[in-house]
């Protein structure tokens, strides 16, 4: 990645500085956390928007504090560990195939008890999009086993998007990219040039 | 308010929840979303006569915004009169690839909520929606031709809605499922590449969960007195034990539709859609359950004047 590329994945402008840099890249890491997407199909997405941001951060840090470029690729590709009793359904849930997964956790017997078992009814509900459903087998997993950060983690997001949280927003927080809200885009320059020839189309 | 009164009614007026929170919004983008809207119905027109055009309902500016927003394409702007309003002209985008496809999914909702409509409304709607239907036919297989895929989903999702519905299902996930996957159908024809197609279709499952739920909401005391399914009925709530499910449930599928839209990149629009997701949508959800006619002022409403 150059630096030029560097800057734009942080959506900064060529030049800025190295507090810029941080708090850009802060927001942005908040805004991209893979937990944020976590049990969900685009965790993928988020993971991979996730390294871009950590590579443009490294390529900008080590220009602004040595001077030089650092055109290395990040070798973390974010892989994840799957732990647990039921890696196979696992599987079938990470490559999206969940009415087999919902099949197989089903046919189980004794397992309501299970935390695990919990979590991943609550996941092939969320990938489903159930997400009554999803919070439901999540709270569940979480009450069986509690301190599982990945449970929680679950959890929490929908808890927090269920009390209007919405991930990203512009019109919260000292979110940078509200400053990017400025409105710069051709067609609204097209629309002032039109007003000032006719008024919007009303007294030509 | 250019707003012709044929999809309000017992037919869910989909994605009239899913609007710009006006009083937030600069001139210049307002008018740019006005455009897009204006356009549309133009679009409309031209691509399916007429008569078409009295579909149009702030339905699928939002497909056609977020069309135009991946692929960067501007399209023409025009100052015209139109039919409705003929003596201001105003500017109208025309000719872009996300208002073809918005006119393309309007045209195919229309013609599947007006065949249900003729199964389960009274006397005089009926009467009134058999006189339309022959209208809609010739558009409605031309957007088959044209849609081929969305049109196989919504069919079938139509036939899952119907069966849910004489079962009287409870449960609120599987109630608003099929409208999900006809929203999730159609958003994903907005995609310029596969991984933003992911991102779409689930990004419109949420919208079209958040359309559904808004809808049957506000629609709990008519289908009540008319004995009609609905959801909240269907599973015993009381009107503002159902407005509270619905919000609760909106506002999660709310912070589902930020982490997709968040994942997209936008090359122009951003502030309309900004306002649009994390504005107008938050504002509609805290709305559910009013009328459209007691809402607060401000929320989309498009002055044709």
């Amino acid at each position: 990645m150059d630096r030029s590329t560097a800057y734009n994945v942080l959506g900064l402008p060529q030049g800025a500085g190295e507090e810029e840099v941080k708090t850009a890249y802060k927001s942005m890491a908040q805004k991209y956390d893979v937990e944020n997407y976590e049990a969900g199909p685009l965790r993928d997405d988020a993971a991979q928007k996730m390294n871009e941001i950590n590579e443009a951060f490294d390529v900008l840090m080590s220009f602004l504090r040595t001077g030089q470029e650092n055109t290395s690729l990040n070798a973390n590709t974010g892989s994840y560990s799957s732990v647990g009793r039921y890696p196979a359904i696992r599987q079938l849930i990470n490559t999206g195939r969940v009415d087999e997964a919902l099949a197989e956790l089903s046919a189980l017997q004794d397992v309501s008890d299970d935390a695990e078992w919990n979590f991943l009814m609550g996941s092939v509900y969320y990938y489903k999009g159930w997400l009554d459903q999803a919070l439901h087998y999540f709270q569940n997993a979480v009450r069986l086993a509690p301190g599982n950060r990945e449970y929680e983690a679950a959890l929490r997001n929908l808890q927090n998007s269920s009390q209007g949280d919405m991930n990203g927003n512009p019109y919260m927080n000292n979110d940078p990219s509200a400053a990017a809200m400025n409105c710069a885009c051709n067609s609204c320059a097209l629309m002032c040039c039109m007003d000032a020839c006719c008024g919007m189309g009303r007294g030509c | 308010m250019v707003y012709f009164g044929f999809c309000t009614g017992g037919a869910p007026a989909l994605f009239g929840y899913v609007l710009p929170l006006k009083g937030e919004m600069k001139v210049c983008e307002y008018e740019s979303y006005r455009a897009q809207y204006c356009g549309l119905c133009k679009q409309l027109g031209q691509e399916y006569g007429v008569f078409s055009r009295f579909l149009l309902n702030y339905d699928l500016v939002l497909l056609a915004l977020l069309a135009d927003a991946l692929s960067g394409q501007e399209g023409l702007l025009n100052a015209e009169g139109c039919f409705a309003n003929p003596v201001y002209k105003r500017p109208m985008r025309h000719d872009t690839k996300g208002l073809s496809l918005a006119s393309d999914g309007l045209v195919l909702l229309s013609y599947h909520k007006l065949r249900d409509n003729l199964q389960d409304e009274g006397f005089l709607k009926k009467c009134l929606y058999t006189l339309a239907y022959p209208f809609l036919h010739f558009p409605f297989q031309r957007a088959v031709a044209r849609q081929p895929e969305v049109a196989k989903v919504l069919e079938k999702q139509m036939q899952r809605q119907r069966e849910l519905e004489m079962r009287q299902c409870e449960l609120i996930d599987e109630a608003c499922d099929p409208t999900a996957q006809m929203c999730a159908a159609l958003f994903a024809t907005a995609a310029q590449t596969d991984e933003q197609r992911r991102i779409l279709e689930r990004l419109g499952l949420f919208a079209g969960q958040i359309v559904y739920l808004l809808d049957a909401a506000e629609d709990y005391e008519e289908d009540a007195k008319q004995n009609r399914y609905n959801v909240f009925l269907a599973s015993g709530l009381s009107k503002p034990a159902a407005v509270e499910a619905a919000q609760k449930r909106c506002r999660m599928a709310a912070g589902e539709i930020a982490l997709c839209y968040n994942l997209l990149e936008l090359r122009q629009y951003k502030p309309i859609l900004d306002n649009i997701f994390f504005l107008g949508l938050p504002a509609g959800i805290a709305a559910a359950g009013k009328k459209r006619t007691e809402r607060k002022a401000g929320h989309g409403q498009i002055d044709s004047v």
